[in-house]
Parts: structure tokens; sequence; C-alpha cells
């Protein structure tokens, strides 16, 4: 099958997908007891000013119809309007997705090439003291919450080493690199978290690489070894680690929400957050489609990646 | 008997003398109530009076962020703060002392039915144009309004009409005799909104406040610069005022020990103790206003039954509940909203505390049956779920089974208040007005008293008798009346008040304790 047919046939399943995103989260939410009425007016408020509101906040619709409406505005280029902040929903996360999106390409750009390093440092090394060390302290945080992590992290560099800013506070407006020292801390967890399933995977694959005929056949050659892992065992083993990455990236915009709540940072996740809370059903709509929108771009670019590395995934 | 002589707690079936007196010595020297003499335990700042330094940026974090940029919509802490210092009200409430703000003066006529203000001369709102008596009016029909008035509506009083007599000068209406009409309207719901423009208020608030807005970051921040044309040319000091929402604890701690922020406001009480005695900051606990209430829903079973309310008073160790709930930094509640030592509560009126014996007689002679109750609460609005534990063990030991379920704020309130028999409440405060403290809450028609029940003989007539009498001492002997009936048949329990924390860096000057509102921003400097 030709590889751009391929490709459309994936970029219309992610469209669909998106659909169906997109209507499951309007019905979860209007199943959710309480909705944005009851939460802008609260516990004090009489039933029927709650009813007043509702009315006019237009909650007193069908679902299924403020669902098609919102969808039709959506296809016009309109994410709606808050209801919680009667703004504009599409300007309301546009800086937040910018702010995220940056995070989010900073531990990227971190953890790519440190996870590489150190998975092939692992991996060359096998079974020595540095390839258990690297090995424990992966598997040790992998399976460590990212709270804890950040929390650990606050705690310890911002509250008792007083280094570094406890929040990743940004002004409206502002660029997130005139605050970099603020976003040390949430890099640090994030690629805390991020870098051990590349390590592993890296250390693994290049494991299997390091031990095919070819690598011998390069070493026996004469072949200086340094060369032998750089130059040939290391690209090969880098096909399933990029697919890796390009799936990470859609997941780490959506794993932003636990990291941007514990530092206060303007980011989607923290949004999003907020717009559960508040039943605020645009806002939320709006970022889960966009989290579930770079989620799926990351998944076809790995897919169109690895069928142009490897034919035989085109068939 | 004097008050100080009268035995008022009883346990385990066996009076002893224990003097109001002499428990809030003992419950200060444990450190169960957090009395003023808190302040100079954990650092109060010098007394001496210093000149306000013009100039520089505060940064105030709340533990929930500001939630609108519309005084229609706006109710956490950090919202109410914002609009605040946006915009004005007419009176000022500083801690229960009015002063003039919009208005220069005001009169009380036609036997308090009507009061009549007269408005400043000169104010201008943010975008230039003048106050007048046309936006006093606006904002009043506004807040008339159920639909549109959002928090605005019931807040200023049993209103009826405004209308303006002037460019200068409105007439309020009530529909009863009002004597409380200026606190009403210096409560921080009734800010003034100018005329014409509210639709425009959620996109960029303009108001006649000390601070103008600069931008608003939905759940995250919300930032105002100083308003170089107010009405008083003294204020503001500060040129900007940020506030932002920090809802953990340990982000809090750590921003403002590394100055991401200089105050932290509202703070629960592990926080302030983590920080009370960290170098370089102020940390200081002061008896507040603020309270949560455990609702027996007088028109649902069981609670229809006296006797079984009664019993449920008798159940909860207050003391107790104090010390492990708000470790120390709170006050007994008196299941009324005034606090022990107001002149407000009969100083004859016994407070109650945990009696499990004289609770299961009261049980036993209100002729139901075994018990076994769902209680509903919200880890969302801390300690209150505390109370529901406290209950459940108490209850427990009286027979009565309780199954305790922690809901989110929404559904709590969709589902829960109004429609359940037993649950826990968001946080209350006690206002400085008698129109919220009583009316609101405890007359039939109350939009917070949640039964819509008379909270016991005569109190409705007694209520409204209140709010009509211009005589001070006359109003206390009924509000005496009213509360020694209140605690004994009202839907609220009230087992505790919870002290006000506030921490902040050595440089914050002006950051007044507020006893019943909000801080006036327009008076914090920064050295």
């Amino acid at each position: 099958m030709p590889l751009w047919l391929l490709i459309t046939r994936r970029i219309a399943v992610m469209v669909i997908s998106l659909f169906f995103v997109a209507l499951l989260t309007f019905l979860i939410v209007n199943v959710l007891p309480g909705d944005v009425a009851t939460a802008i007016l609260g516990d004090t408020a009489t039933p029927d000013q709650v009813a007043a509101l509702r009315g006019s906040l237009g909650l007193d619709q069908p679902v299924l119809l403020r669902f098609m409406k919102w969808f039709f505005d959506l296809l016009q280029g309109d994410f709606g309007t808050s209801l919680t902040f009667n703004r504009p929903v599409g300007p309301m996360i546009a800086g937040r997705l910018l702010n995220s999106a940056t995070l989010a390409l900073i531990c990227m750009i971190v953890v790519i090439p440190v996870s590489i390093l150190f998975g092939a440092i692992a991996a060359v090394k096998q079974g020595s003291l540095l390839d258990r060390a690297i090995t424990g302290l992966t598997t040790f945080l992998f399976g460590m919450p990212e709270y804890v992590l950040a929390l650990g992290a606050m705690l310890i560099f911002a509250i008792w080493l007083q280094w570094l800013p406890g929040a990743a506070m940004i002004n409206p407006g502002e660029s997130l690199f005139l605050h970099l020292d603020t976003l040390v801390l949430p890099v640090l967890v994030i690629s805390l978290g991020g870098a051990t399933y590349i390590i592993q995977m890296t250390r693994a694959s290049m494991i299997d690489v390091l031990a095919s005929p070819y690598v011998r056949t390069a070493l026996l050659k004469g072949i200086p070894r340094w060369q032998v892992i750089l130059k040939h065992a290391l690209p090969n083993a880098m096909l399933p680690t990029l697919v890796e990455i390009g799936l990470s990236f859609g997941a780490l915009l959506g794993g932003l929400v636990i990291i941007e709540t514990i530092f206060n940072f303007a980011g989607i996740g923290q949004l999003m957050v907020m717009a559960v809370q508040s039943r605020d059903v645009p806002v939320l709509q709006a970022c889960v489609l966009v989290i579930a929108a770079a989620y799926s771009l990351g998944s076809l670019l790995a897919d169109i990646a690895s069928m142009l590395l490897n034919p035989k995934l085109r068939n | 008997m004097t008050f100080d002589d009268k035995p008022w707690i009883t346990q385990s079936g066996h009076r002893f003398d224990f003097s109001r007196r002499q428990f809030l010595r003992s419950a200060a020297s444990v450190g169960l109530i957090g009395l003023g003499g808190a302040a100079s335990v954990f650092g109060a700042r010098p007394a001496a009076a210093q000149t306000p330094v013009r100039g520089g940026s505060l940064t105030v974090a709340y533990t929930a962020p500001v939630d609108s940029m519309d005084p229609r919509v706006a109710y956490s802490v950090a919202g109410q703060q914002f609009m605040g210092s946006i915009f004005d009200n007419l009176i000022f409430d500083n801690n229960g002392q009015l002063e003039p703000m919009l208005a220069t003066s005001w009169a009380a006529e036609n036997g308090a039915r009507e009061w009549v203000f007269n408005l400043r001369e000169g104010v201008k709102f943010h975008d230039g144009s003048d106050f007048t008596s046309a936006d006093v009016v606006a904002t009043y029909e506004m807040a008339m309004d159920k639909t549109a008035g959002g928090r605005m509506y019931n807040a200023a009083g049993p209103l009826s009409a405004v209308t303006a007599e002037g460019p200068l000068r409105v007439r309020l209406t009530y529909s009863q005799p009002f004597s409380d009409g200026p606190s009403a309207v210096a409560s921080r719901f009734m800010r003034i909104l100018p005329a014409g423009k509210f639709d425009q208020l959620t996109d960029h608030p303009i108001g006649t406040g000390p601070f103008m807005y600069k931008s608003f970051e939905p759940g995250s921040s919300a930032t105002a610069v100083k308003n170089p044309n107010y009405w008083d040319p003294e204020r503001p000091y500060l040129d900007q005022l940020t506030i932002v929402g920090i809802a953990d604890s340990v982000t809090q701690q750590a921003a403002l020990r590394s100055g991401n922020v200089d105050v932290l406001s509202g703070i629960q009480t592990e926080t302030f103790l983590s920080l009370r005695n960290v170098s370089g900051l102020i940390a200081r606990s002061e008896p507040g206003t603020n309270y949560h209430c455990l609702i027996t829903q007088i028109n649902m079973a069981p609670f229809d039954n006296l006797k079984v309310r009664e019993a449920f008073r008798y159940l909860i160790d207050r003391n107790m509940l104090i010390a492990s709930a708000l470790l120390g930094q709170g006050g007994v509640g008196t299941d009324s909203p005034f606090q022990v030592t107001d002149a407000y509560y009969p100083k004859d009126l016994p407070l109650r505390n945990q009696d499990l014996p004289r609770a299961k007689k009261l049980l036993e002679d209100s002729g139901v049956g075994p018990l076994n109750l769902d209680i509903f609460t919200m880890s969302e609005r801390p300690p209150s779920p505390r109370i529901a534990v406290a209950l459940k063990d108490a209850a427990s030991k009286v027979g009565i089974g309780i199954n305790i379920n922690d809901v989110p704020y929404t559904e709590y309130a969709a589902n829960v208040t109004r429609q359940r028999p037993l649950y826990t409440t968001g946080t209350f405060a006690t206002a400085s007005n008698l129109f919220t403290n009583l009316f609101l809450l405890y007359h039939s028609k109350g939009a917070v008293n949640y039964s819509q029940t008379e909270s016991g003989p005569g109190v409705d007539a007694l209520i409204e008798e209140i709010l009509a009498t211009t005589d001070q001492e006359r109003k206390i002997e009924m509000v005496n009346e009213v509360v020694s009936k209140i605690v004994l048949y009202s839907e609220k329990i009230i087992p505790y008040f919870m002290n006000t924390s506030v921490v902040m860096n050595g440089r914050v000057q002006g950051y007044t304790f507020p006893r019943f509102d909000l801080i006036d921003m327009g008076r914090v400097w920064v050295s």
C-alpha cells in the first residue's frame, strides 16, 4: 500500500477518534453530579436561583443538542465561551498550550540525549556495577509517582536548600524564558519520570543489537569498539526508541496535569483541573481535545517514522 | 448566679464547675484557642508607626485562585479580595466600623425603612467616566434581580426600590424597617459597578477602586496596577498587586520562602505551624470569624424530632475537635454565629460540649428507633470532614451508625445541601451585619436556612424586629433571645471557630487582620 494512503487512513482514524473523545468527554461531564450553575452559585444559592442561571447558560437544553451546537461551532474554529469566566475559550487555552508545549519540549530536549546516553552505557557495560546502578535507579524512579517526586524535589531544593523557586509562576503575557529558573524543578521532575522508560528501552534494544552477528563480525574485523557502538549498533537500536519518544511527547502533555498543579504552572493541565472542578464543559472539551490531538499526532508521527525506517511495516 | 460562676460543662453525667473564663484561660494556655496574644508568640510586627513607602509590588497567595472578574460571580476569598481592590462600596466596613467610601454620609428616614446616601463628588471610574447616582441605581437594581444578580442578590438586605435624587444622592427603600442598611451596603458583595458596562466586566473590570485591572489568567493569577486617580490621594501605596491561587501546602511554603509570593493568606493550620518559626517571616494566627456547620435538616427525619437534634449537639467533643482538626488554632463553637465573647451571645447561656449519657437519654426519649445515617462532607473544605469523623466516633458510643460520604464540592452543592438530612457545610463567616448573621441563616425565608423552617418558636418575628430596631440595647436583648432559641432548635451545629492565619515576609507592612471583611489592599505597602 502506498505510504500516502496509509497516512491518509491514519489521519482519518485520528479525526474520528477525536470526535468520539469529545463526545465521550461531553457525556461523562454531564453524567457527573452538579453543573457549572451549581459551581458558580455554590451551596448557599436557592434552587430557583440555580434554575434561573441554568436557563441563562443554556444548560436546560438536551445534552446532545448542546454537543452538536458545540461541535458545529468547533468546525468553524470556535471553541465556544467559558461558562465560568464568560471569555472565549480559544485565547484562554492558546497561551496555556504554548506554556505546556514549551515545558514539554524543554523536557524532551533534556530527556532524549540523557536517556539514550545512559541506556547505551548500561547496555555496553551490561552486568557491571554501573549497569546495575542505572537499572536499579530507573526501576525505582519508574515506580515512583510523579507527585511524590515533585513534592520531594520541592521540599529539598526549594524549602530546605532554597536553591530554586518552588512555584513555577508565570504572569500572563510574560515569556517563559524570562523565568527559566522557575522551570528547573518541573523539568527535573518530568525528566526523571520520562527518562526511565527510554533508558530501559534503549538498554534492552542495545543489548539485542550488540549480541547480533553483524556487530560481532565488525568487531572481529578489527573495527574499534567505540566505532562499532556509535556507528553501527546505536543507530539500529534507536528504531524502537524513536517510536517511543514520538509517543511520549503526546503522553507528556497529558501527564503535565499533576506537575502543573503542584508547581502552580499556568499550563493546559492546570486549566483542565480547574475546568473539571467548575464543570466548565467548553474549557474542558477544548483541553481534552488539544491533549488528545497532541497524543494522536505524536502517535501518527511515530508510525510514519517507523514505516519510513522499516518498509515491512507498510504492509 | 453570675456569668463566670455558671457551671457549663458537663462530662460523663457528672456536672462540675468550670467557668467560661476559666475555660478560656486554660484553653489558651494549652493552645486550644488562638487568642490575640498568639500574635506576640508568633512574631507580631513592632507597634511603632512607620511612614508608608510608595511603590513596589505585592504578591498574595490564597488557597483557591481568583474565580472571576465579575463581582456578581466572584466567591473565593481571592476573588472577593481582587474585586475589593478594583471596586469600591458605598461604605467601607473597617472591621465593624463603617467609614465613608463612595458615600460621604448617610441617614435613615421613615423609621429606617429608607436610607439616603450622599455620594462623593469627582470620583471617576478607571475608564475616565464619572461616578454618579446612575451607577448606584444600576448596581442595586441588579442586586434585586434574582437571575442577573448572582452573589449580589439578597446581599443588600430586603431591598424593594432604589432611586436617584440627583446625580449625587440615592435613596434605598426596604420592604421593612432595616436598621442594618449601612452594614449590608458595606458587604463584600455590594461593589459599585459602572452602569451600562456590566457586560464588559468579565473581560476588563472597570471600577472606582484603588487598583486598576491589568491581567487575569483564569485558575492561576490576577494582577492590578495602581489607580493614579483614586479619590483618596494618599492611597494606594503599592504600584502593583498580584493575587495567585496555590492549593498545595508544600508549594505555598516553597513559594513564600523562595520569594515567589509575599503573603500567604487563609492558609491551613498545618502550613501556618510549619512556617511560624521560620526566620524572616511574620506568622500570625488570630481568632477568626470563619466556621463550619454540621447541618441536621429540620424538615427531614430523624431531625424533625427536636430531641434527636438536641442529642446530636451533645455528641461532638468540641475541645478535642479544636485540638485535632485545628491543631489548637481555633475557638469553641456556640451553635450560633456569635462567639462566646460576643455581646450578642447571651452571658448566662451555657456552652455545650460532649455529654454522651445525656445524648443517649435524649435519643431514647425521642422515640425514634436505632439510627443508621449517612453524613456527607467535603475534603475540598478542610477540616470539615473532621467533624464527620468526630461525630461518627461519638455516635457509635451511643448506638448510632454513621456512614461518611466524602463528595466533591459540585456534587455537594447539587445533591446534598437541602436534600440530605445530615451534612457538614463549606466555610461560613460571621458578618458584621445581623441581616446576614440572623435573617439569611435562621429566618425561615433566609437563603441559607437550608431547612426553610423557623429556627425556633417566634424566631422569625424576633429577627424581623431586630432588623427594624435602631435601639442598640434592645437589639442586643432580642439577639440574645434569638440565640438562646437557635442553639436549641436550629438546624446548625457549630462546633468551632477557626483562627485566621497569615504568614508574610518582613517587607510587607500595613497588612491588618480582617475581623469581618477583607484586607484593604489600598493601605498595604512594602518596605
